[in-house]
């Protein structure tokens, strides 16, 4: 990888295929304006250096690519709320138990209803291109808002919920739950991170 | 012209070299300098962002094809990126309208 392509590379953050591939495509077109230099003359130093001048700045270059990386990961993160999300509170409903679970258990169940929801319904929008270009810190923001009520939710809800009450899929929807809020937090901090290179 | 001179008109552009026929980013670049008269000082670099910005939009479609042992990423224009590319030129030429009757006066 030329010096020139290096720079563009270095920060850049997001979906590594895209990146790859996004990269790769530039390099192609770099090594040609080198190869075009050294046909007409220079050496290939002097060639590069061209070819680098005629790209133009790195960083603007790099500026440009992260946004596109921006938009895959916000999308990728979003389709991730939107498939991991539900299923994760479908399967405390299906395998939650049923019964009296008193007012406090109940108003923290709602609270973490309502941050999936949020994560999800903004998913959604990203999904649609009804959000511009802060999508990815915003899908980033909900999904890690959501997984962070979820996490401090459950363990209000363990510490005030009657034992006798614990459901016999609790280890199988811990399990899952573990499995399902780290993939959402690792979609959603990646979306951070493309979001802050790109600001 | 430089890149200011023509700023938000790149995509534009592209697509008129586009509607030529399929090219990779190079040929689009060395096509862009030629169809100028050698006038457009582009950062020829910002050509492949645009390029994947086009195709997010679904005005290009992008393939990787192999041709004589070298891998190219190849564009086309689609029917989205002629619709586009027919206001990018009324929005040109708007523009000129106005930028020629206050220059003019």
């Amino acid at each position: 990888m030329s010096d020139y392509v290096e720079a563009v590379a270095r920060p850049l953050r997001g979906p590594r295929r895209l990146r790859a591939d996004m990269l790769a495509e530039l390099a192609d077109g770099f090594d040609e304006a080198v190869a075009e230099g050294v046909t007409s003359g220079l050496d290939r130093t002097e060639a590069a250096g061209r070819a680098a001048e005629a790209f133009g700045p790195a960083r603007a270059v790099a500026a440009e690519f992260q946004r596109e990386l921006e938009a895959a990961q916000a999308r990728r993160t979003a389709w991730t709320l939107l498939a991991v999300l539900p299923a994760m509170t479908i399967l405390w409903d299906l395998f939650g138990g049923e019964g009296e679970t008193g007012l406090a258990v109940t108003l923290l169940a709602r609270v973490i209803d309502t941050a999936t929801a949020a994560a999800f319904v903004t998913a959604a929008l990203v999904i649609a291109g009804r959000v511009g270009s802060r999508a990815a810190s915003l899908c980033g923001a909900s999904g890690l808002a959501s997984i962070g009520a979820a996490l401090a939710g459950s363990v209000a809800i363990m510490l005030i919920a009657d034992p006798a009450g614990t459901p016999a899929a609790l280890p199988f929807l811990a399990a899952a739950s573990a499995a399902g809020s780290a993939w959402v937090a690792a979609s959603s901090l990646r979306a951070l991170r493309a979001a802050r290179a790109a600001a | 012209m430089d890149a200011d001179g023509i700023h938000g008109q790149l995509d534009t552009l592209i697509l008129a070299t586009l509607k030529r026929g399929e090219a990779h980013g190079y040929a689009i670049i060395t096509a862009l300098r030629e169809h100028s008269g050698e006038r457009l000082d582009l950062p020829s670099g910002t050509v492949y962002p645009a390029l994947r910005r086009l195709e997010r939009a679904g005005h290009v479609s992008g393939k990787w094809t192999q041709s004589s042992g070298r891998r190219r990423r190849v564009y086309a224009i689609t029917d989205d990126g002629l619709t586009a590319l027919d206001k990018g030129r009324q929005s040109w030429l708007t523009l000129r309208e106005v930028m020629t009757a206050v220059l003019g006066t």
